[in-house]
């Protein structure tokens, strides 16, 4: 104890008087604390979150009770539990031993604006849904406590997989998931472990360098190195401590402060909470002990490896010395050629850096992993953004986004629009952009999309014009002098047919892309010819007249056994006009069922076996265009629908006004305005453009519509109108940034401490220069060269790394399993070059001008 | 057996052919008590000579003997840093003391170190012995260069050792404070009942000691005793700056 008392003495008695010093330990040691407790809290909420949102959600309770009998699989309508029915049951479960408490929670809906078959029970003037939860007596086995009520009770009870989960008793998966959630935060506390280390051995490295003839002291005087290490040790501990204490307290401040917009920006249904855990404190503190004691152990090996005679006779110590091994001269050609050529101060910078690379390799090692890691950050965020617009855009498509311009609008009008819009915020493109479709019912299309889902009649076939053969068409098309029916007829279509990440059996999404189709080009699509296609809409129509007259109106379609027989007389007297549609009851294709909605269908179908069509040739297979192809199994509508347009028409489905019964099969044409936007500045400008022209015009003859993006997969969507996507881009963006900029903060930090260690460690040798006659000005070009060399080096290195992991994480754990962005357009890798330049830039122009003033006292001490 | 008995020691630097001997074979006694200044011209081994007495060197041959003992030469460097702060004080050149440590605190650094506390009347004695007593509390920065010469004293005796090795005490104070040093030195010698050896290339010093052993080129040339007193001592020192 006496001896740790006297270390303790000697660590306090030169901090106390080295102030400025122990200042930058303590910050350099609490950027580590910060790092690995805020990790360390953000971990835990995150590993908690789902169990305390479960906990939430369910009131305190693990487990619910279902009103599914045991020995059922489904129940009808008049078995589902009443409220009374809820009650007895909820008093039943209290009455059992296995059942701590219980909760009855009911959901109000108004009536009007919900369907109380699908919500629950339907009360006088709300909808109330149920569900009754329970907390089980022992927790450490919720499957018993399960086994135990379903056995007491007879229905069926559930446990929480969250909760099973957190507990430890949740399924494989469930386990695997969590283990795999741990060692992803373990992974990323040892990368903040190892950069904190690296800033704290550089920022300990100066300290003990100075120090060096005091521990030479200690030594002569009978200071073990042991003793030496347990001193050094000790000043670590004490720093480690002072910054715990420092760093949680601002860790949490700032987690605290980012909780609320982290929220805005994820928008969760229960808020994220960081609460303050005392094990993340000891974990931390503990972390950051070991790891200043580990980032110590150069420094300290430093201090007691070097001759107690040399330290005492100030001789030349510091980060490596010689082995004292005889060494082969050398000629030092490299040294002596830049020295001819460029300067004295060119040959020495290139010897020491060759005779003792000691400080440059940490220089450079420092700079290459902050470069790494900046580079990993800004490339996670300029991918994921890239990766957002790929599904937002697709490749092949012309404009995400469209504002659409609902009735009788002159050319001259749109152009005018078009600037306007042009003029947005964020707007990159416009243009005039027409929306034509072509829809056709087709069982020999179908049967060319074999894997579509069985049982199911949505199928959709994507085929389009590719936008280069509609450029110069479309003014044209907007005025009308070209007919865009005569357009595709006369040209065919070109079919996008590639599925990008199918999803397996398993409904896991693969990385494999695989064709829809067996079309091949030359092929042809079968279409109803036009004649025939009027004609059935022609004969629906007197049918429908009819059977109003004769049988009445079309019943409803719960009502299967009206509906049924209203669809047989239809049917009857469809066949007498030449539409055999019975032959299609029952079939999966157009809908199935009995709706007169569907007979439309059924008669074109009719139509096209009796051959009244018309044939479009393949042009071309698109497979290079995932986002397109993806819509093939994704986009849903009902009956076989061919699409023949500009892409970007798929972006948001049906043109205004046309539905599946009044438009024409041929193609019908929108027009609008398309354009795209840079989804950083996604901002309201457009939206506010479209709601102000609409206010303003009201007795115009047309009207603005916007229209987002939409691809097919809700979450991904993005425009005004998705603020959720917007806030979670936002949130990656602002918290790269942070982390780039702190990054970078560290980086200088550690630049700064380097140069000044590594010029405090050859302080004889610029007295020795400067008496030799070296100018200051020359000494500060040979250091300048030294520190540039250096850090050229690790500013490659940690690019070209940084690059590397970059896309090694892209391909490998983001497309793994389709990874975050399953079913877009696929995961792009960018690499943010204009990023890492500016951060190169900055980090070597410090680099340079770090140590300018300490060289300056040094040298004139 | 003599209180110190050196043999053969031998100390090479470098290594195959490009190697430097800077003791050769080394070998003298010395008794206790004895006051020894260790001469030689710049080169000729005599630091290292100390700096391997004092255990902080390795010789590649040769032994040392302590009070019958063989020293810890060779010896882990743990054990070695023990029998340093128990059996040997040291005094420099520099003084080496640490700065932010006042006189009191470098004075007791040994015992520290050995987990103890010093004993305070001990303490005291030295203090008062050294001129230091109303300095106690002071940094070695607001020390003159004899006083922190005197502290450097303390410290070398803080551990009560039975060998007191100096390198050049003098060299760096003027020559009032070199007579106050080395009497301070003869002082301990005969107060606390030391061995002094001291590294020295001033004549003037050495014709102090009882022994004079005289280095070249790592060997031994010669190895005289000298007949004096104290007084004698010193007044051949003023003599000597009187003449300079």
């Amino acid at each position: 104890m006496n001896r740790l008392g006297y270390y303790v003495t000697l660590s306090l008695r030169y901090r106390n008087k080295h102030r400025l010093q122990t200042l930058y330990s303590i910050m350099a040691i609490t950027i580590a604390v910060i790092l690995c407790f805020c990790s360390i809290t953000v971990g835990m909420t995150i590993m908690n979150y789902g169990y305390e949102t479960a906990m939430k959600h369910n009131h305190g309770c693990e487990l619910w009770i279902t009103e599914m009998p045991l020995n059922k699989d489904s129940i009808d309508g008049d078995e589902e539990w009443t409220p009374e029915q809820y009650k007895s049951m909820q008093k039943k479960l209290e009455a059992l031993p296995e059942v701590r408490k219980t909760y009855l929670d009911k959901i109000y809906v108004d009536s009007d604006s919900a369907d109380g078959d699908e919500w629950g029970y339907q009360g006088k003037n709300k909808t109330v849904s149920m569900e009754l939860y329970f907390a089980a007596a022992d927790r450490s086995d919720l499957k018993s406590c399960k086994e135990k009520v379903e056995e007491a009770t007879g229905y069926r009870v559930y446990i929480d997989a969250e909760i099973a989960a957190h507990l430890g008793q949740g399924d494989d998966i469930d386990s695997m998931n969590q283990a795999a959630g741990n060692a992803l935060i373990a992974l990323i506390g040892a990368l903040f472990a190892s950069f904190a280390m690296l800033v704290i051995r550089n920022t300990m490295m100066l300290p003990v360098l100075e120090r060096m003839k005091e521990y030479g002291v200690l030594r002569c005087v009978g200071m073990s190195k042991g003793q030496l290490y347990c001193m050094l040790g000790t000043e670590g501990i004490l720093l480690t401590l002072v910054s715990t204490i420092l760093g949680t307290g601002v860790g949490f401040g700032l987690l605290k402060a980012c909780q609320g917009w982290i929220n805005d920006c994820l928008m969760l249904d229960v808020p994220v909470e960081f609460h303050f855990y005392a094990s993340a404190v000891v974990y931390s503190c503990l972390l950051c002990i070991g790891v200043t004691l580990f980032a110590l152990l150069e420094p300290a090996r430093q201090a007691a490896g070097s001759s107690i005679q040399e330290i005492l006779r100030g001789g030349e110590y510091g980060i490596r010395k010689g082995s004292g091994k005889k060494i082969k001269p050398k000629k030092h050609r490299t040294s002596h050629g830049l020295g001819r050529l460029l300067g004295i101060e060119w040959e020495y910078a290139v010897r020491n850096m060759s005779r003792n690379p000691g400080s440059q390799i940490y220089l450079c090692i420092g700079v290459a992993v902050s470069l790494f890691l900046f580079s990993v950050v800004f490339s996670g965020i300029e991918s994921t953004y890239a990766t957002v617009e790929n599904s937002t855009q697709g490749t092949h498509q012309e404009y995400s986004e469209v504002v659409q311009i609902y009735g009788d609008c002159s050319t001259k009008k749109i152009e005018e629009i078009n600037k306007t819009i042009a003029g947005c915020s964020g707007v990159q493109k416009s243009g005039l952009f027409l929306a034509g479709s072509m829809f056709t019912m087709n069982n020999d299309v179908a049967a060319h999309i074999p894997e579509r889902e069985e049982g199911s009649f949505i199928f959709f076939s994507d085929v389009g014009y590719d936008e280069k053969h509609l450029k110069g068409m479309k003014s044209r098309l907007v005025d009308g002098t070209l007919d865009y029916r005569k357009m595709v007829q006369q040209n065919g279509v070109i079919l996008c047919d590639y599925q990008y990440n199918k999803k397996d059996d398993e409904g896991n999404t693969t990385t494999e892309d695989t064709r829809v189709t067996d079309y091949k080009v030359g092929d042809t699509i079968e279409m109803i010819s036009p004649e025939a296609e009027r004609k059935v809409t022609k004969d629906f129509d007197k049918m429908l007249t009819k059977l109003e007259k004769t049988v009445g109106k079309e019943p409803d379609s719960g009502d299967t056994k009206k509906a049924k027989a209203y669809w047989k007389k239809a049917a009857a007297y469809l066949d007498t006009r030449g539409y055999p549609v019975e032959k299609y009851e029952n079939t999966s294709v157009f809908g199935g069922g009995y709706s007169i909605f569907n007979m439309k269908y059924a008669m074109q179908q009719c139509a096209i076996d009796a051959g009244k069509v018309i044939r479009f040739p393949i042009l071309a297979i698109v497979k290079e265009d995932p986002y397109n192809s993806a819509l093939i199994d994704g986009c849903s509508s009902i009956g076989a629908g061919l699409i023949m347009a500009d892409q970007t028409m798929m972006k948001w489905g049906m043109p205004y006004g046309m539905s599946m019964l009044d438009t024409l099969p041929y193609g019908k044409c929108s027009k609008g305005i398309g354009f795209v936007r840079d989804i950083r500045k996604s901002k309201k400008d457009v939206a506010d453009y479209v709601k102000k022209w609409n206010e303003e015009s009201e007795n115009n003859s047309y009207e603005l519509g916007q229209m987002v993006g939409d691809t097919g997969y809700a979450d991904m969507e993005f425009g005004d109108d998705n603020v959720v996507l917007n806030h979670s881009l936002e949130l990656v963006r602002k918290t790269g940034l942070a982390v780039g900029g702190f990054i970078l903060a560290v980086c200088l930090l550690q630049i700064f401490n380097i140069t000044a260690a590594n010029i405090t460690m050859r302080r004889k040798e610029f007295w020795l220069l400067r008496a030799a006659g070296m100018s200051l000005k020359q000494m500060q070009k040979m250091v300048y060269l030294e520190k540039g060399i250096s850090c050229l080096l690790g500013i490659i290195i940690g690019a070209l790394a940084g690059y590397g992991a970059s896309w090694l994480m892209v391909e490998r754990i983001m497309n793994q399993d389709g990874g975050a962005f399953d079913g877009t357009g696929g995961i792009l890798f960018i690499w943010p070059w204009w990023q890492i330049l500016l951060a190169a830039v900055l980090v070597y122009g410090l680099c340079l001008f770090a140590g300018r003033g300490h060289l300056r006292r040094e040298v004139k001490q | 057996m003599a209180f110190l008995e050196v043999k053969d020691l031998t100390r090479i630097y470098g290594k195959k052919d490009n190697t430097l001997t800077a003791l050769d074979h080394v070998s003298f006694s010395v008794e206790k008590g004895e006051f020894v200044a260790i001469t030689g011209a710049s080169g000729s081994g005599k630091s290292t000579l100390l700096h391997l007495l004092g255990t902080m060197d390795e010789p590649q041959e040769g032994s040392v003997f302590l009070e019958e003992e063989e020293s810890v030469l060779g010896q882990r460097e743990a054990k070695r840093s023990v029998f340093r702060r128990r059996k040997i004080g040291f005094v420099f050149q520099e003084y080496n003391l640490v700065p932010v440590l006042n006189v009191e605190e470098n004075i007791q650094m040994p015992v520290r170190l050995d987990g103890k506390r010093m004993d305070p009347q001990y303490l005291e004695q030295l203090l008062k012995i050294l001129g230091l007593t109303d300095r106690r509390y002071h940094l070695p920065e607001e020390l003159s260069g004899g006083q922190k010469q005197r502290v450097a004293i303390g410290r070398a005796l803080a551990n009560r050792p039975s060998l007191l090795l100096a390198d050049e005490p003098t060299g760096n104070l003027d020559h009032q404070n070199g007579l106050e040093v080395m009497s301070l030195l003869k002082r301990s010698v005969e107060e606390f009942c030391l061995t002094l050896i001291v590294v020295t290339h001033d004549p003037a010093i050495a014709s102090m000691a009882d022994r004079v052993i005289t280095l070249s080129d790592g060997v031994v040339i010669s190895d005289a005793k000298v007949k004096h007193a104290l007084s004698a001592d010193v007044s051949a020192m003023d003599g000597r700056d009187a003449h300079e």
